[in-house]
């Protein structure tokens, strides 16, 4: 693990010295270390590593990344791959000063061909509704204008989040007999949605409040949290079936 | 667009890029230049909060005389009678002109209502959903079951109500120009309608197999028994589990049921029911939650739940609709592109 993540943030580093073309291969290099790394424990463990809060971490470390460098090449913008880099580096470094008991067993309940669907577009989806948050701060910090790319990646954060709620509700009429129990994490999941709906029909109507939408997707961005770590901390969480950690 | 400059801060004027140009035509949301005040004095804001606030405040009212009981939702016939009642209503309404259905149907109000059932689910996410754990000043006011409760309920009446007069007046205005736009809100209307109206008919039910036994009760959760169209017989279940280092058996990984099903007026079917693999029956639809062990570590019986939701397709109608959207907003944006957005260097 520790190699690995070396690697991978090696790759990144040297990108950022690197130039143009150079810069594209070194950081798409660094990805690549950690795919295989993922795949590998993906192999020994028999199962999709996705199960418990350290391995969507680990997808995380992935695909922020991933989205970050195309993001990057197609509208020829730098700043997400400090982002994308930056953030895997920090969720790796989590996941190793915490590192997961990883055992092999996958409940019976996970054992569904929709399960690799529904981990992955959701991490997708935190992929980018994190980075939108990161360029809110940026904008509200810097001044730098940023929104336009928060926007859009508003708008691919939430066509993923909507994905993974639908797989999600098809999947848990499958499993648990209903599509929709109000189980903590999928009310969270609801607000999530919902305050990222919100935040485009903000966007649509009043394109001029821009520091109103900065300060609005950092408040999102806690709301994802909550849904994604915070859930468990809650009182609420007593109940939960969706609390897969050792 | 003309927009009369205003002084506020964060007005970049200097900024080269385009963020007004809005190159895709299906653009749903006409915007404004108004400024956006939180205290409410944005026009359409102030009375949208205060309405939707008040309607909700008067179901916590009827909540706190109730005693914090949970409501029960109609059943058929009444919910489809409520229903068709309900989007007629909309219909209706949304066919008149007038400033009154112009400001249910707005962008405004749409963010009162999200903004009231972010409260509510925000309050259901946090507080345990049972009266067990509960203080009872909040069971008073239905805090431990905000979901099946009148404020959730007046709100997401009038969530529908503006999604809804929305979707009309814009395919209304539209035709089939307004399909993308339709796509999300309807597959939204159609999916929330179905599931809130339609909770009245779901039956949650529960039975007790015995290998070498037959059985068509269920009781469900208020002790209720009824009887499936058809009986099962249990012939064997059995649990597999992952071996720890020490050879012991450790945590489940599969465990199935085989079972025979005994119709009436048919051929007898044998078939094996386990988690994520339901046996689906005239109606029925037949999960294997769990089982117990007894003292000698042999499991012979097993705990089926029997659920029967006849409102089902209107929620996937509205699940696919929605899932067909979310693929088409990956093509589609509102957005302009960032150009120079927050260039720092050359790829």
């Amino acid at each position: 693990m520790i190699t690995f993540a070396a690697g991978a943030a090696g790759c990144w580093a040297a990108a950022f010295l690197a130039k143009n073309r150079a810069r594209t291969i070194l950081y798409a290099a660094g990805i690549a270390v950690l795919a295989a790394y993922v795949l590998m424990l993906w192999g020994n463990l028999g199962r999709p590593p996705m199960r418990t809060l350290g391995e969507t971490r680990l997808w995380y470390a992935l695909l922020l990344p991933t989205v970050s460098l195309v993001v990057a090449v197609r509208w020829r913008i730098v700043w997400p791959l400090v982002y994308g880099a930056a953030m895997a580096c920090v969720f790796l470094m989590i996941n190793i000063i915490r590192p997961d008991a990883f055992d092999k067993t996958l409940m019976p309940a996970l054992q569904s061909p929709w399960f690799v669907p529904h981990v992955v577009v959701y991490i997708l989806a935190y992929a980018f509704l994190t980075a939108s948050a990161l360029g809110a701060v940026q904008f509200l910090w810097r001044g730098e204008n940023t929104l336009p790319a928060c926007d859009r990646a508003v708008w691919i954060g939430v066509a993923f989040l909507s994905m993974g709620l639908l797989f999600g509700a098809l999947w848990a009429k499958e499993a648990w007999g209903h599509y929709w129990t109000w189980d903590p994490k999928e009310t969270w999941a609801f607000l999530t949605w919902a305050i990222y709906l919100a935040f485009i029909h903000l966007r649509l109507r009043h394109p001029d409040e821009r520091r109103f939408a900065a300060w609005f997707l950092v408040v999102a961005v806690g709301v994802l949290a909550t849904c994604w770590f915070g859930v468990n901390y809650l009182p609420s969480a007593a109940s939960s079936v969706h609390t897969y950690t050792n | 667009m003309n927009r009369p400059p205003h002084g506020s801060a964060d007005n970049l004027s200097a900024d080269p890029v385009q963020t007004r140009e809005r190159p895709c035509s299906f653009e749903s949301i006409p915007p404004t230049s108004a400024p956006l005040r939180l205290c409410g004095f944005s026009p359409g804001y102030g009375s949208s909060v205060a309405m939707v606030a008040g309607v909700v405040l008067a179901g916590f009212a009827v909540e706190f005389a109730r005693g914090g009981g949970a409501l029960t939702p109609p059943s058929w016939p009444y919910n489809a009678v409520f229903l068709g009642l309900f989007a007629g209503w909309i219909g209706l309404l949304s066919g008149l002109p007038g400033r009154l259905t112009a400001w249910l149907g707005s962008v405004p109000f749409a963010l009162a209502t999200m903004l009231m059932l972010g409260i509510l689910g925000g309050i259901g996410g946090t507080v345990p959903q049972d009266a067990g754990l509960v203080p009872s000043w909040a069971q008073r006011l239905g805090f431990h079951h905000v979901f099946t409760g009148m404020p959730f309920a007046v709100a997401l009446l009038l969530f529908l109500t503006n999604l809804g007069m929305a979707a009309c007046r814009k395919v209304g205005q539209l035709g089939p120009k307004a399909w993308f736009f339709s796509l999300n809100h309807i597959g939204i209307w159609i999916a929330v309608a179905s599931a809130m109206f339609g909770a009245g008919d779901v039956i949650r039910a529960r039975m007790i197999l015995v290998e070498g036994q037959a059985e068509a009760m269920v009781v469900d959760a208020k002790g209720r028994q009824g009887y499936l169209p058809f009986g099962l017989f249990l012939q064997r279940f059995y649990v597999e589990h992952y071996g720890d280092e020490s050879g012991r058996p450790g945590v489940a990984k599969r465990f199935a049921a085989d079972v025979t099903i005994l119709p009436k007026d048919r051929q007898f079917a044998d078939v094996t029911v386990e988690v994520n693999k339901p046996l689906r029956r005239d109606g029925w639809t037949l999960y294997l939650t769990n089982y117990e062990l007894s003292e000698t570590g042999q499991t012979d019986q097993c705990l089926i739940e029997a659920v029967r939701d006849p409102w089902l397709p209107g929620v996937y109608a509205g699940i696919y609709l929605m899932l067909a959207a979310a693929v088409a907003m990956l093509f589609k944006c509102p957005f302009a592109v960032p150009t120079a957005a927050g260039r720092e260097g050359e790829l």
